[in-house]
This record gives structure tokens, sequence and C-alpha cells, in this order.
């Protein structure tokens, strides 16, 4: 790992210095983006208008920009006018125009956050945010990505995790928190390991656990520990967030995730397990053996299903009357609706809290938090991400929770934001660190 | 809900159709259960178009192709129902309509009526995996 990178010139600047050839070159990389699917997608709306009804863009600004088929329809036109119509060789000589960019930037980036729930309400069942990424990957491979979102990648590239931690940075944090943890439970076997070959379990972390948010660890800590599980952590490779997911840069996408795996191999570990991370789920275990082209199966799995498993095997027992105060859970759409971990929070939840309250709707048909598609990372759009999140607000105050829990750092931020902005009076916690402060401590191995 | 109807009545038309070209004798309760299927859809077509013109979201992203083939799909439907009704004379008007529906459907938006299985196949295939295509080797 090296240094934090040196700061990047910012969106405007960048833009304007576009040359006429690179515009050309965005109708190439859209006509190589657009695999079948997304190919039928683009063929198949028929702009019905439920859409409308299931985005929280949508039912926050009533905005024609903010509709997944308007969206969709932007990609729609370069493909009609310049990739699949007649006379598309002539038209392809002009490639890209600025308005486009402008345009796409602002609905592509800043009106959605990939969230998937108008795929889930189409009467097509089109994957709209499939497309939304391959529009998205013609402005990377411009160099266009809105700023913030811009330096996150960067830094990840160049250092190795998106909060430009040092690798000795993260060793001594992760040994000081072992000290506290000991200290706290007092338990002199409970650890931290780093770089222990043979483990079972490689877990990886949100970088912001590290810096911000250690309580999480060592909730996981505790938790692994408890259970008797023979884990690791990586001093290489340790970050679960691929923001490359977000943009369409398969080949970024595969870089970041190639790290997981090839720390996975030098470790000899037989799963790699990933932390509370929505889009890092679904980048890890979904997505990644098609980036990397994998032909052998990888055992790759959420702390939620680890925890989930032990809970259920009597692992871990939980005392819920540490947790009188209602809570309810916000289901992370990458890790939900487009991840398929549905149950497990639950099973979580419901063994560690006295009083458990589901939002309306929840589960696969929940609404973002706003908070994902890299929407915290792009600062020109926070006023924006703020306002959508007022449905989420809305649920939160009608399912009356004194704690909303989500096994997602990205949406643990947006949460917190929205209980400051529309007063919510709500605690915002991890799964993790609920069921940490739940466990029964004889089940803590001595 | 529209939705549903509308495409019942259009696969009652496409029934009709065949029925009449191909001169089968229909028993009087298909027939009338074509008529009322055909009627109902065009009711809930009218339906559609009013909706698309009212709804302020809907009707600026809505093209002039979208008007165009819910007025052709309505008088289709017109006919589907009136043929189901009547023997002789209105066929011609539901063999013209569906003529003109025939060569629409490889060119505009009717083609939707060819994706809907690929796409919703694909859709239910991918549910709590989607955006892996092709389906990866990651372990299950």
């Amino acid at each position: 790992m090296t240094e934090t990178p040196a700061k990047r010139p910012p969106w405007e600047e960048r833009f304007a210095a576009l040359p006429p050839a690179s515009l050309k070159a965005a109708i190439l990389a859209l006509s190589e983006a657009l695999d079948a699917s997304a190919a039928d997608a683009l063929e198949s709306c028929v702009r019905c208008g439920l859409c409308a009804e299931s985005c929280h863009y949508v039912l926050d600004d009533k905005d024609l920009r903010s509709l997944p088929a308007y969206k969709l329809n932007l990609v729609l036109r370069v493909f009609r006018r310049q990739v699949a119509g007649p006379g598309r060789l002539r038209r392809r000589a002009a490639g890209l125009s600025r308005d486009d960019i402008r345009e796409w930037t602002d609905a592509l980036y800043g009106r959605c956050s990939l969230c998937g729930r108008c795929s889930l309400n189409c009467a097509m069942g089109l994957n709209l945010p499939a497309v939304i990424r391959k529009g998205r990957a013609v402005l990377a491979s411009l160099d266009l990505l809105p700023d913030g979102l811009d330096s996150t990648l960067s830094t990840a590239r160049d250092s190795g995790n998106n909060m430009g931690i040092a690798r000795e940075d993260w060793t001594a944090t992760a040994a000081w928190l072992e000290e506290d943890l000991r200290i706290e439970t007092g338990d002199p076997s409970l650890r931290l390991p780093m770089d222990e070959p043979g483990a079972d379990v490689l877990y990886v972390i949100n970088p912001r656990e590290a810096k911000f948010y250690p309580l999480t660890l060592m909730a996981a800590a505790k938790l692994f520990h408890a259970a008797g599980r023979r884990w690791t952590l990586s001093s290489s490779a340790f970050d679960v967030t691929n923001y490359a997911y977000f943009t369409g840069d398969d080949a970024l996408a595969a870089l970041f995730a190639g790290r997981l795996r090839a720390a996975m191999d030098a470790l000899r570990a037989k799963t790699l397990v990933l932390s509370e991370c929505g889009h890092g789920f679904a980048a890890n275990r979904w997505e990644a053996a098609s980036w990397l082209a994998e032909t052998s199966g990888r055992e790759v799995r959420s702390v939620l299903e680890i925890v989930a498993e032990d809970a259920k095997a009597g692992r871990l027992r939980f005392d819920p009357s540490r947790h009188s105060k209602r809570v309810t859970l916000h289901d992370p759409c990458q890790l939900v609706r487009l991840g398929g971990i549905i149950e497990e929070p639950r099973t979580i939840l419901k063994r560690a809290v006295a009083d458990f309250a589901e939002m309306t709707p929840n589960r696969k048909d929940n609404y973002c938090c706003g908070g994902g598609g890299g929407q915290l990372s792009m600062t020109a759009y926070a006023a924006r991400r703020r306002s959508a999140g007022r449905i989420k607000a809305a649920q939160i105050s009608r399912s009356e929770a004194k704690i909303v829990a989500s096994p997602c750092h990205n949406c643990l931020d947006q949460l917190s934001e929205l209980n400051r902005h529309y007063k919510l009076g709500v605690e915002v916690k991890s799964v993790l660190e609920l069921a940490a402060e739940a466990l029964v401590p004889g089940t803590v191995r001595p | 809900m529209g939705g549903y109807i509308y495409h019942a009545g259009i696969f009652a038309a496409f029934a009709t159709l065949a029925s009449a070209t191909l001169r089968l004798a229909v028993p009087r309760g298909l027939a009338a259960g074509l008529r009322i299927a055909s009627g109902c859809g065009l009711a809930a077509g009218l339906g559609l178009l009013i909706k698309r013109r009212a709804t302020p979201l809907l009707r600026a992203m809505s093209r002039p192709e979208d008007y165009a083939l819910n007025l052709l799909i309505d008088a289709f439907l017109a006919a589907a129902a009136a043929t189901a009704s009547a023997d002789g004379g209105p066929a011609v008007a539901l063999r013209i309509v569906g003529i003109a529906i025939l060569i629409d459907l490889p060119l505009g938006k009717l083609r939707h009526c060819v994706f809907f299985f690929r796409s919703r196949a694909r859709f239910g295939r991918l549910f709590g995996r989607r955006s892996v295509l092709p389906p990866g080797p990651a372990a299950g």
C-alpha cells in the first residue's frame, strides 16, 4: 500500500478538458458495454410508469428526470441514435454530445442509488440498475466520475482501501482494539488475529470500521470468539467495499475483488466472510466471479449468515432483555433485494432484542435509504440524497422504534444523517453491535 | 390491474381473429367469453390512455407512438368484440387491424411482446443475484 494519492482535478475541469476524440470513443464504450440483457431492457420499456411508484427519488421530487424509465430512455436515445439505429456509422462519428454527458451525469449518478426497487416493480422485469450501470460505465471510461466518488475510487485503487489507511496503521488499530476487548471482557484469550494462515474465515471490513466505527469490528470479534470460529484478518487486503461496482468499471472492480481473493489464497482461508456492507456483498459474492472470470467456486458469505448460523445452532446465546427499546431493521438494498440475505438479520435481531418491529414495506420491497449507489460520497448531490431519504425517515417514524439497525455501513451513515436532518430521535446501530451487546457472557470462551 | 385486463383482452382478441380467419365454429359460451374479455380489454385500454394523458409524469415521458399504439390496439379490441358478437362483416375490420399490428410488431414498441418473455425469464432466474450475467460459478 502507498500513501493517499495526489488530489485530482474537479469534474468541471476534467469535463472542460475532454478532447473530442473521447466523445467518439464513448460511443464505442457504450456499444461494448451493452450486453444482450441491457439491449433487451433498452428495447423493452413500454413507458408504463410503474417504476415511478417505486423509486424514492420520484416519490420525493416528482421530477421526470428522476424516473427510472427516463434514465433508461436517456441511454436508449443514444443507443438508437448512434449504436443501433439506421445511419449509425455516419452518426457515430459525432460521438456523445457534451449535453448528453451533463444529462447522463445528473440523472444516472445524481438521481439513482441503484437500489433495484424499480426492477422489482417493472411490468417487464427489466434490470434497470444494470442499464444505468452501463451508462455510468461510459462516463467512467471518459474519466468523468462525479467528485467524491472519483476520489474514493482513486484512493482505493492507489492505497489498497477506500480510506487510504496505511498497513501499519491498520495493524496497530487491530492490536489496540484487541487490547480494549480484553480489558472490556476480562478475557485474555480474545483476539483480533492478523494474517493467520489456515483459518476457516478471512474477515474483511469496511475501512470506516477501522477509522470511525471500531465497535462493529469489536462486535464481530466477540461473536466469532464466542462461537469458536477460527478466523483471521489480513494486513494487506481488508477492504470489503468495491465502489467500481457502482461505476460500471469492471476492470477496476475486478482489481478490488481480486485483492480479497488473493489474500484468501495467500492465507489459505476457506471462506471469505464479508462485514456488514450491502454493495460489498453484492460485488464480492455475486459479481466478482464474472469480473474475474473464475472457473472454480469460492465460498463467499456475509457475516450475517455466519452469526445467524451460530445463533441457530446454539453456539451463540443472547439476552434480549438488554435491548428493551423497540428496534426496527432497515434492509440494505444490495444485501437484501439484490443480494438475497433476507432472513439472517431477522434471525439475529429476534434473538438479541426484546421488541423487534418491521418497517412497512420491508424485505425485498423495502425503500432505499438513499445512501447507496455511491451517493454518500458524491457531495454535489447531498441535498437531493437527504430529500429522497424522506421516504425512509417516514418509514422509521411509523415503526415507532427507538433503535434503527442496519447491516450496511453506507446505510448506517445515511440513516444517521436522516436521523439528524429529520429529527427522528433514534439510535442507529449495526446488527452485529446489537448482537454483541446482547451476547450472554458465558458464551465468550475463556 | 388495468394492464392485466388490457392484455387479457388482447389475447382474447387474437383468439377471435384466429377463429374468424380459420372459420372455426366457436361455441356460444366461448364467443360470449371472448366478447366480454375483448370489451373489458377495450375499457382498460381506454382507461390506460386517459391515465397516460392525465398523469403529469406519465404524460411527460410518453411519445406519440404510445398514444398511437394504444389507439391501434383499442381498435383491435373493439373489432374483436364486434366480431365475436356478429357473423360476417366486422371480421374484415379485425383482419385489417390485425395486419397493421403484425406490421408494426418488429418496428416499434410492440416488440415488447417478444422481449417480455426473455426479460421475465432472466428476471426470474437471477432474482436475488441480479446483474450476474452470465450466471457465474460463484459458490452456492
